[in-house]
C-alpha cells in the first residue's frame, strides 16, 4: 500500500508538469525529464499539504485524505486538459551515440540498483542521521497523535529538531494513510530521489548537449559510490541533491528557451523545495538568487533580469512562505543562530578552525564518491583531453551553476568556522555529504562545457576535381 | 580523435570499475551481518517494542545504562532507544520520576541503582527495564 501512496504522490507532480509542459503520452525525453522531474514536484506538494493540515486541523485522516485527493485530483485534471502545445524538448543533435555509451550506462545503473538494495537490506532504517533525525521525526509525527508537536521538543536538540519537514513529512503521510509503520517507505522514497538524481541529470544534459555527454554524465555519476550508498542510506543530501541538479538543471533549460517562462517558475518550486528539504537548502536557495542576478547581469539580458527574478520567486514563494511558518511557529532555534554573537566571533576569530576546515576542503575532493582514482584527477585529464567550448548561449546558464555553488561552498565553510563544538569533527563527519549535494551540479557544469568527444573519422565526400583526378591516374 | 577515444573509455571504466569493486564489498558486508549479531536498530526497535506498546503517548522518561559514560557506544544506544520509544521524550538524566533502563544484562548493578534512587517498576525483558526514581 505504501508504494501506490507513493505512486499517487508521484501522480500529483506528473499532474502539474504535464499542465506546465504538455506533450502527448508516450516515450519521450521530455515526458523522461517531467517524470524525474515529477518525483520531487510531487513529493514536496505532499509534503507541505501534510504539515498544513497538521499545523490547522491536527492529525485528522479524513481531512488530509480530503486535502491530498484535492490535490491529486487538481493536478490530474490540470495535466489531462493542458493544452497541447508549449515548448518541446528532443535530444540536442550531434554524432551517432555508440552502443557501448548505452551499455555502459545500463552497466553502471544495474550496478547501482543492485547496491542500493544491499544497503537497505543491510540497514533498513537507514544510517545515524536517517534514524536518529529524519525517521525519528517521521515516528514523532506519526505515533504522536495529537501531541505531534513534540517532534519539536528541545529536549531534542541533538537531532536537529529545527530542520525541515519534507522527508519526515512524507514519510509520516504514507504511514498515516497505510496505518502502520514499515522501513519501506523511507527505503522507497529514498530509491526515488536517489535514481531521480540520475534520471534529471541525463535527462537535461540530453536536451542540451545531446545523448552521448548525457550518458557519459550519468555513468560517471552512477560510478560513483557516495550517492548510492549515501541515498540507501536515507540521507538528506541526496533529495537536496536531486532539487539543486533540478533547479540549476532547469534554469540551464530557461535559457536555451528564454520566450518560455515556466522554467525559472519550475526551477523556484524546486529550490523552495531543497529548502523544505534541509537547512542547507536555505543557503542554496540565496545562493541560487544571488548567481542568477550576477549572471543574468554579467552574460545575458540585463532587461530580462526582474522577469526572471520574478518568475523565479513566484515557484519559491509557496514553500518558502511554509517554512517560515514552520520555523517562526513550530521550530525551536537553530543550533548557531541560539548562540550568542560573541560565541560566534570567537569562533570566527580562531585561525586554527579556519585552517582545519580549509584543508578539509582541499582533502575531500580528492576522496569524494570513493572513485578508484581521484574524479578530480580524472576530470582533469578529461578536460586536458577534450577541453571546454562553451556556446554564447549556454554561458548565463554555466555561470549560475558555478556561482551557485561557489557561493553554497563558501556560506558553508563560514557556518563550519562559526558554528559550535568542534569544527574538526563537523567538516570530517559532514563535508563528503555537502559535496555530495553540489555533486550532480557540477557535473552538469562539466559536461555542458567540455566538447563533445569525436569518436568516429569524419567521412570526406570526394569532390569532382578529386574524383576526375583519380580516374585519369587509373 | 583517438585523444577523445582516450578520455572517454578512461572516464567510463573508472566509473564502471569503482561501481563493481564497491559493489563486491556491499554485498559481502550484507552476507556477513545477516549471519551474525548485528547491532543496530531493528535490534533495539524489537527489544523496546514492548516498553513502547505499553506507554502512553506522550511520556517524559530518564535514562540509565551499564554503559561507560562519555563512549561513543553509550552516546548511540540512547539516541536508539530514543528513536524505539518516540513520541515519548528520553532525557539523558535518572532526574525523572520514571526512568527507563538500557541493560546489557538481566542482573543489573544494585548498588548503582540504589545510588541513583532507583527503584525496580516492571522488567520488559531483553534487559529493558523501568524504574522509578524514589527521590523525585
Amino acid at each position: 500500500m505504501i508504494l501506490l501512496y507513493l505512486a499517487l504522490v508521484w501522480l500529483i507532480g506528473c499532474g502539474l508538469l504535464r499542465w506546465l509542459f504538455p506533450r502527448p503520452l508516450g516515450w519521450s525525453l521530455q515526458n523522461g525529464l517531467l517524470l524525474f522531474l515529477a518525483a520531487g514536484a510531487g513529493i514536496g506538494i505532499a509534503s507541505t499539504l501534510y504539515f498544513l493540515t497538521l499545523a490547522f486541523v491536527g492529525p485528522k485522516i479524513l481531512v488530509l485524505a480530503a486535502v491530498e485527493g484535492i490535490a491529486l485530483v487538481a493536478a490530474l485534471a490540470l495535466g489531462i486538459l493542458a493544452r497541447k502545445r508549449g515548448t518541446l524538448l528532443e535530444w540536442a543533435p550531434g554524432p551517432p551515440t555508440p552502443w557501448y555509451f548505452t551499455a555502459a550506462l545500463g552497466v553502471a545503473l544495474a550496478s547501482a540498483v543492485i547496491m542500493f538494495i544491499f544497503c537497505t537490506l543491510t540497514k533498513p532504517h537507514g544510517e545515524w542521521d536517517a534514524w536518529a533525525i529524519w525517521n525519528m521525526r517521521a515516528r514523532f509525527l506519526f505515533r504522536g497523535g495529537e501531541f505531534w508537536r513534540d517532534a519539536f521538543s528541545n529536549q531534542l536538540d541533538w537531532s536537529h529538531p529545527d530542520y525541515p519537514l519534507l522527508i519526515p513529512g512524507i514519510i509520516a503521510l504514507c504511514w498515516t494513510f497505510a496505518r502502520g509503520e514499515s522501513t519501506l517507505a523511507p527505503a522507497a522514497v529514498a530509491f526515488l530521489f536517489t535514481f531521480g538524481v540520475v534520471g534529471v541529470l541525463v535527462s537535461t544534459l540530453g536536451i542540451l548537449r545531446g545523448k552521448t555527454q548525457a550518458f557519459i554524465a550519468g555513468t560517471l555519476l552512477l560510478g560513483g559510490v557516495s550517492l548510492i550508498v549515501h541515498g540507501a542510506n536515507q540521507y538528506a543530501d541526496v533529495p537536496v541533491s536531486y532539487f539543486v541538479v533540478a533547479t540549476l538543471g532547469l534554469l540551464c533549460l530557461q535559457d536555451r528557451n528564454p520566450e518560455d517562462p515556466r522554467f525559472s517558475i519550475l526551477a523556484g518550486l524546486m529550490a523552495g523545495f531543497a529548502a523544505w528539504t534541509k537547512n542547507e537548502g536555505e543557503l542554496f536557495l540565496v545562493a541560487v538568487i544571488a548567481a542568477r542576478a550576477w549572471a543574468i547581469s554579467r552574460y545575458g539580458n540585463p532587461a530580462a533580469l526582474k522577469r526572471q527574478l520574478l518568475r523565479l520567486a513566484a515557484g519559491f514563494a509557496a514553500p518558502l512562505a511554509v517554512i517560515t511558518f514552520f520555523k517562526l511557529r513550530f521550530a525551536p532555534a537553530n543550533d548557531l543562530l541560539a548562540r550568542r554573537p560573541q560565541q560566534i566571533f570567537t569562533h570566527l576569530a580562531d585561525i586554527a578552525r579556519w585552517i582545519t576546515v580549509l584543508e578539509e576542503y582541499i582533502r575531500e575532493p580528492f576522496r569524494f564518491g570513493y572513485y578508484l582514482v581521484p574524479i578530480v584527477l580524472v576530470l582533469g585529464l578529461y578536460w586536458y583531453l577534450l577541453r571546454f567550448k562553451v556556446e554564447q548561449q549556454d554561458r548565463p546558464a554555466i555561470a549560475t551553476i558555478l556561482v551557485t555553488l561557489g557561493l553554497t561552498l563558501a556560506g558553508e565553510f563560514m557556518i563550519y568556522v562559526a558554528l559550535p563544538g568542534d569544527a574538526s569533527w563537523q567538516v570530517t563527519t559532514s563535508f563528503e555529504r555537502l559535496l555530495l549535494q553540489l555533486w550532480p551540479s557540477a557535473l552538469l557544469a562539466f559536461f555542458m562545457a567540455a566538447n563533445t568527444p569525436q569518436l568516429f573519422r569524419e567521412k570526406v565526400k570526394p569532390t569532382k576535381k578529386a574524383a576526375k583526378s583519380a580516374t585519369r591516374a587509373t | 580523435m583517438s585523444r577523445h577515444r582516450f578520455a572517454v573509455f578512461a572516464l567510463i571504466s573508472i566509473a564502471l570499475a569503482s561501481s563493481l569493486w564497491f559493489l563486491l564489498d556491499v554485498i559481502t558486508a550484507y552476507s556477513y551481518l545477516k549471519n551474525t549479531y548485528a547491532f543496530g536498530v531493528p535490534n533495539f526497535d524489537s527489544r523496546f517494542e514492548v516498553l513502547h506498546k505499553s506507554m502512553p503517548p506522550r511520556s517524559v522518561l530518564g535514562y540509565v545504562s551499564d554503559n561507560p559514560a562519555n563512549n561513543a557506544q553509550s552516546q548511540a544506544e540512547f539516541y536508539l532507544t530514543q528513536y524505539a520509544l518516540a513520541p515519548a521524550i528520553i532525557k539523558a538524566s535518572t532526574e525523572e520520576h520514571f526512568v527507563v533502563a538500557n541493560f546489557h544484562t538481566n542482573t543489573p548493578n544494585a548498588a548503582m541503582l540504589k545510588a541513583k534512587h532507583l527503584m525496580l517498576v516492571q522488567d520488559f525483558g531483553n534487559d529493558v527495564f523501568i524504574y522509578r526514581n524514589t527521590t523525585r
